[in-house]
C-alpha cells in the first residue's frame, strides 16, 4: 500500500494550501519579534536577552512535540482531547517507577511511550470502528485515564524523577536547552513522516477524503488509528519530559496541553475537519503563542489582559485561514 | 368496579405516603442524643491528597469519640448531582448529623437547607456558603491566611525589599482572599516593593515558566510571596537554575515544598490550608446533638510554621504531596503509602 495510488491533484492541492497558509505564520512572527523590538527600544523591556530565549525555548519544546501529535491526528480529521490525562498519567508513572533512579530512566520512559501508543490505539479504534465522534472518543478515555490514575495514587503520587531526567529537563549542551535538542529531534521525525513517507500521504488523503481515499485503495481506519498512536505516544513523552522540567509529578501537571496543543496546530494552519496541517506551521504556531505569552509576562500584563490578547490572535488566525482556505 | 378499584388504590398509595411521611417525622424530632451518634458525611471529592488527608482527620476524630456508633461517608466525584444523591442517601440511613464538604457550595445549598429544615444539624466546611438555615459553618480564614504569610515575609526581609507575588486561580474566591489579605499587610509596610502579580493556576509548570520571566524582568528579586507551595516551589527552583540568589518565600504545608527548603537550607514560611476542618467540623457535629450551642460560624485557628517547624514538620522521606503538620493522627488513620 502506497500513496502512488492516491490521485496527484489531491496531493498537489493540499501542498499548496500548507504553503500558502505558512507565509502568513511567517508575517505573524516577523510581526511579533518587530513588536518586541520596538518595546525594547521603547521601554527597555528586552525579549532578546539570550537567557530569556533560552528559558522561552523549553516551554515552546514540550508544547511543541505536544501539538505537533495534535497535528497529525487532526491533518487525519480527527481531534484528541485526551492529550492533557496522557500527559499527567505518564508524569506520575514516570516518577513512580523511575524512584529517582538514574538506571530506570530509559526502561520507564519506553514504558511510558507504549502506554501512551496503547490509548492513542485505544482512542483510533473507538473513533474507526466503533465510529464514536473523535470528540466523544478522546473526552471518554480523558475521564477514564482521570480515574484509573486516582484510583492507582489515590491522590497521594509517589517516587521521584531522577536526576539524569531533571538535567534533561533542566540542562542545556552548548548552551542550548537540552529539550530543545529533543523537540527538534521529534520535529524532523515527525516532519519526515508527513512529508517524506507513504503513510504521510496516505494520512493527508484520508484527512482530506476518506471515501476518496479509501476507494483509492488506502486503509482509511489503520491511517487514523496510526495517527491517534502517534498522538498517544507524543504526549507521554511530554508528560516524562515535564517531569524532568518541574523536578516533580504532579496529578494535574498536563491541564491545559489538550486545548493548547489544539489553539497551536490549528494556529499553525492545521484544520479541524482534516487535509491540512504541517510540523512546521505548528512550530511557528508554538513560538507565537510563546513569545506573545513572554512579552505580556516581560512586561507585567495582568493575566485578564494576557488571556484577551492570545485569544483574538487564535481568532484574527483562524478567521484569515478560514478566508485564504475559501479562496484557495 | 372499575372506579371502585381505581378508588381504593388511590386511598391506599395516600394511607402508605401518609404512615411513610409520619415514620420519617418521628425521627427527625428525636432530642439530644449523648451515645449510638450516627455521622455522615458527603464529601466533595477524593481526588487529590488534601482530600485524603481530610477524611483521616475525620476517621481519627470520630475514633475519639465512642459516643459516635457509625460514620458514612460518600463520594460525590465533584459532581454536584451526585452529591445531592448522596446527601438524600445519608438521610436514609438517619444520621443525627450531616456533614457536607461542597463540590459546588450554591448548587447544594438548597439540599444543605431541606436538611437542616427537617432538624438534623448540618454542619458544612471548607468554603463560604451563602444561607444561615445551617447548624454550623467550620471555615478558615483566608484573608488571614494570606495576612500571616504577608506579615512573616515583610519581617524576614526587614521591611524593606522588593518581592514578586504569585497567585491562584484569577477570581477563585480562595486565591482572591489570599492575595486581598497580603495587600492589606504589605500596604502597612512602605519599604516592600511589590514588582508584579501573576496567577499559576496552582499549576507547577506554569508558576515556573511566569517565574523564569520575571527573574528575565527584575534584576533583583528579594523575596517571594506565593499562596501554596505549588507557586513558591517551582519559582525557588526557577531562581536556583538562573543562578540568582536564593530568597525567602510562603506557601502551605505541602511536603514537597518544605523538602526543598529544607534541602536547601532556605528560609521560608508554611501556612496550613488545614485538613483538620473536618476533625473541627465533627466536634461541632457532636455538641449539635448532644444539644449543646454551636456558632454559626466558626473559624479554625491555624498557627502557621516558620523555617524551625518547618524543619522539624518535614517528612523527607515521604511524598512529594504528604502534608505536613496534618499528619498527627495514629498510623492507621493516616493515608496509605
Amino acid at each position: 500500500m502506497t500513496g502512488s495510488r492516491i490521485p496527484e491533484r489531491m496531493l498537489v492541492a493540499t501542498a499548496g494550501r500548507r504553503i500558502r497558509n505558512q507565509e502568513g505564520l511567517y508575517v505573524a512572527v516577523a510581526g511579533l519579534l518587530a513588536a518586541a523590538l520596538v518595546i525594547y527600544l521603547s521601554t527597555g523591556v528586552n525579549f532578546f536577552k539570550p537567557t530569556n530565549i533560552l528559558d522561552i525555548a523549553r516551554g515552546f519544546s514540550m508544547l511543541s512535540i505536544a501539538a505537533i501529535g495534535q497535528t497529525v491526528v487532526i491533518i487525519g480529521g480527527g481531534l484528541d482531547l485526551s492529550v492533557a490525562e496522557v500527559i499527567s498519567t505518564s508524569n506520575v508513572f514516570a516518577a513512580t517507577f523511575m524512584a529517582g533512579n538514574n538506571a530506570l530512566f530509559l526502561p520507564v520512559t519506553a514504558l511510558s511511550l507504549a502506554f501512551g501508543a496503547l490509548v492513542g490505539a485505544f482512542n483510533g479504534v473507538l473513533v474507526t470502528k466503533r465510529n464514536v465522534p473523535a470528540f466523544v472518543a478522546t473526552l471518554g478515555s480523558s475521564i477514564v485515564l482521570r480515574g484509573a490514575r486516582l484510583m492507582w495514587t489515590q491522590g497521594l503520587p509517589q517516587g521521584h524523577i531522577p536526576a539524569n531526567l531533571n538535567a534533561l529537563g533542566v540542562g542545556a549542551t552548548f548552551g542550548i536547552p537540552n529539550l530543545f535538542y529533543v523537540f527538534l529531534a521529534c520535529a524532523v521525525i515527525l516532519w519526515v513522516v508527513l512529508t517524506r513517507t507513504g503513510y504521510g500521504r496516505r494520512l493527508y488523503a484520508v484527512g482530506t477524503n476518506p471515501s476518496v481515499a479509501t476507494l483509492s485503495g488506502v486503509r482509511t481506519d489503520r491511517t487514523i488509528i496510526q495517527s491517534y498512536v502517534i498522538c498517544g505516544v507524543s504526549a507521554a513523552f511530554v508528560g516524562v519530559l515535564l517531569g524532568g522540567y518541574t523536578g516533580m509529578s504532579d496529578q494535574k501537571i498536563g491541564e491545559g496541553y489538550e486545548l493548547n496543543s489544539i489553539a497551536v496546530a490549528v494556529l499553525g494552519g492545521a484544520a479541524i475537519g482534516g487535509g491540512q496541517g504541517s510540523v512546521g506551521g505548528t512550530v511557528l504556531g508554538a513560538v507565537i503563542i510563546l513569545v506573545l505569552t513572554n512579552l505580556s509576562l516581560l512586561m507585567g500584563f495582568p493575566i485578564q489582559s494576557q488571556m484577551v490578547i492570545k485569544g483574538l490572535v487564535i481568532i484574527l488566525a483562524l478567521a484569515l485561514n478560514a478566508r485564504r482556505t475559501v479562496k484557495a | 368496579m372499575k372506579r371502585f378499584i381505581r378508588l381504593a388504590l388511590v386511598l391506599g398509595l395516600l394511607a402508605g405516603v401518609s404512615l411513610a411521611v409520619f415514620a420519617g417525622g418521628g425521627g427527625e424530632k428525636a432530642g439530644p442524643k449523648t451515645s449510638g451518634i450516627v455521622i455522615g458525611f458527603s464529601n466533595a471529592g477524593m481526588g487529590d491528597s488534601w482530600r485524603q488527608f481530610l477524611v483521616a482527620n475525620f476517621n481519627a476524630e470520630v475514633a475519639k469519640h465512642p459516643e459516635i456508633k457509625q460514620t458514612y461517608i460518600t463520594n460525590a466525584d465533584e459532581k454536584p448531582e451526585k452529591q445531592l444523591a448522596d446527601i438524600d442517601d445519608l438521610l436514609v440511613k438517619k444520621v443525627d448529623a450531616l456533614i457536607v464538604y461542597p463540590t459546588v457550595a450554591d448548587a447544594i445549598i438548597p439540599a444543605i437547607e431541606k436538611v437542616y429544615a427537617k432538624g438534623i444539624p448540618v454542619i458544612v466546611f471548607g468554603g463560604n456558603i451563602a444561607t444561615d438555615k445551617l447548624t454550623c459553618s467550620v471555615e478558615e480564614d483566608l484573608l488571614a491566611f494570606g495576612r500571616a504569610q504577608a506579615k512573616w515575609l515583610a519581617e524576614e526581609l526587614k521591611g524593606k525589599g522588593k518581592i514578586v507575588m504569585l497567585s491562584g486561580i484569577a477570581g477563585n474566591t480562595t486565591a482572591e482572599d489570599r492575595y486581598a489579605g497580603a495587600m492589606e499587610v504589605f500596604k502597612q509596610y512602605p519599604g516592600i516593593q511589590i514588582l508584579d502579580h501573576q496567577y499559576t493556576d496552582w499549576s507547577p509548570p506554569k508558576a515556573k515558566t511566569i517565574m523564569e520571566a520575571m527573574i528575565q524582568a527584575f534584576p533583583q528579586i528579594d523575596g517571594i510571596w506565593a499562596d501554596s507551595g505549588l507557586e513558591s516551589w517551582p519559582a525557588l527552583q526557577a531562581l536556583k537554575e538562573a543562578g540568582r540568589p536564593m530568597v525567602p518565600s510562603t506557601g502551605d504545608q505541602l511536603n514537597g515544598y518544605t523538602k526543598f527548603l529544607v534541602a536547601n537550607k532556605l528560609r521560608g514560611y508554611a501556612y496550613p490550608m488545614t485538613t483538620q476542618l473536618s476533625a473541627e467540623a465533627v466536634r461541632q457535629a457532636l455538641k449539635a446533638v448532644e444539644g449543646q450551642k454551636v456558632e454559626k460560624k466558626v473559624f479554625i485557628a491555624i498557627t502557621g510554621y516558620g523555617p524551625d517547624k518547618i524543619q522539624q514538620l518535614t517528612r523527607p522521606d515521604l511524598s512529594d504531596w504528604w502534608w505536613i503538620g496534618d499528619d498527627q493522627m495514629p498510623a492507621q488513620f493516616l493515608p496509605k503509602l
